[in-house]
């Protein structure tokens, strides 16, 4: 039972009735779980859908709600699920938009439709930094377990949890990708 | 990263769970004191810090709160279908993107309604989750109209996240003209003066952009004072790439 987490105890209260308990989780966690999805997937609309999708499945789950995990492991998990699921979709699997490929010219520009948005141009300039290209180039699963570790500070065992794995594999996987990470910044800094 | 020695091979993955404080106490006091002992590793373990570092400051960059509200507003729709018994297709199922064009509620689509709306009189109110709100009692011939749109569209939009939100409370924000936001009335007023058939042509161009490319153009149009010279220009650019408007009515857009 994690009924010390602040998040958990809004989720027992929205099931018992307080609907304001789902606006003050919504303000707290839309915004990083949008960043995340938008590495998971590459694609700002997808991500948008996607954020949408876990807060409605949030909400529908309100009154079965059990604190077993900390509230941010049972959320990413939703959302982590989806976007695996969304990636598995056609339109993320040409060769233009596969989530291990990367384009000709090694950016990974996040599009919406054929055309870049205003925002996303000056966005892919503004981080035409290593990192973000170099991230967008990671296979999914490292991707995902890297950033659920390093940046929301999820263990090993809740990444585990969310991606259906061992903990040992996401230790792989983590350990994987900051390396692939270190190298490929390393390369671009030289 | 360089070669793993053999004797650094043992700690090689534990510098990853070490930055993650994923190991034990003991095994932490080794894998440090290894690294300490080891330039290579040393240097493997700041690499991979680094990582992390530049993880973190992709992570601070702020969320645009124009999305958010877009979302929530998005979000607070599709409650209400859920409420209400709609059933609605999953995302797998859904149109891309660009043919969902009114289907993905977005706050700043009230200004876009608001230019339709302007721009074709006679046309029903779409509000952005696809549903005609209502349909206007009188033709809009001023951006005054427009401006009640644009209210009642917020007015549906703006409805608490998990509330319910009665037609009659839209209808009633429609009876009650507001001003809209900052530069929704000049802008709407220089539509009003672009000729008939330019403002027929605009519209169909805008129609064909995803409600993204127009959130982002409308955006940019209501704040085109508050916009660096760069963004300008691109702006400029977007406008002029819709291959509409003359060069003086270009102007008029973005005076």
């Amino acid at each position: 039972m994690h009924d010390g987490d602040d998040d958990v105890r809004l989720m027992l209260a929205l099931g018992a009735g307080d609907e304001s308990a789902f606006d003050r989780l919504f303000a707290r966690w839309s915004g990083p779980l949008l960043r995340y999805l938008e590495r998971i997937v590459r694609d700002a609309a997808s991500a948008e859908e996607l954020v949408q999708e876990t807060f409605l499945r949030l909400y529908r789950a309100r009154e079965r709600y059990e604190p077993n995990a900390r509230f941010s492991t049972w959320l990413y998990t939703i959302a982590t699920r989806l976007a695996l699921n969304e990636l598995r979709r056609p339109r993320h699997q040409n060769p233009h938009r596969s989530t291990d490929e990367e384009n000709e010219d090694g950016a990974a520009l996040v599009l919406v439709g054929d055309t870049p948005r205003a925002d996303d141009v000056a966005h892919a300039r503004r981080v035409g930094d290593a990192v973000e290209r170099a991230l967008a180039k990671l296979p999914e699963r490292q991707r995902i377990a890297l950033w659920l570790s390093a940046v929301d500070g999820l263990s090993y065992a809740e990444v585990a949890a969310s991606l259906e794995t061992s903990e040992k594999s996401v230790k792989a996987l983590v350990h994987r990708a900051r390396c692939t990470l270190a190298e490929w910044i390393g390369a671009e800094e030289r | 990263m360089s070669e793993i020695a053999e004797r650094c091979a043992p700690f090689e993955v534990d510098l990853s769970a070490l930055l993650d404080d994923q190991l034990d106490a003991p095994r932490a006091g080794e894998v440090l004191a290894h690294a300490e002992s080891c330039r290579d590793c040393a240097r493997r373990l700041a690499a991979l810090r680094a990582v992390d570092g530049e993880l973190r400051g992709l992570a601070a960059a702020p969320v645009d709160p124009i999305r958010i509200e877009a979302l929530r507003s998005a979000l607070a729709s599709r409650l209400r279908e859920d409420a209400s018994g709609i059933v609605r297709a999953p995302v797998a199922r859904r149109a891309p993107p660009h043919r969902r064009r009114w289907l993905a509620p977005v706050a700043l689509a009230a200004t876009a309604a608001a230019l339709l709306l302007v721009m074709r009189p006679d046309a029903p109110v779409i509000a952005p989750a696809g549903e005609a709100i209502v349909a206007p009692q009188r033709a809009a011939k001023s951006f005054a109209d427009a401006e009640v749109a644009a209210r009642e569209l917020n007015a549906g939009l703006d409805t608490p996240i998990g509330a319910s939100a009665p037609s009659e409370e839209k209808t009633a924000a429609a009876t009650q003209p507001q001003r809209a936001s900052g530069g929704l009335r000049p802008w709407a007023a220089a539509l009003v003066e672009l000729p008939p058939q330019t403002g027929e042509k605009l519209r169909v161009k805008l129609e064909a952009l995803s409600p993204e490319e127009l959130r982002e153009l409308m955006w940019r149009l209501v704040h085109r004072e508050q916009l660096t010279p760069q963004q300008r220009t691109e702006l400029r650019e977007s406008l002029a790439q819709l291959g509409v408007l003359s060069p003086e009515e270009l102007e008029l857009m973005l005076r």
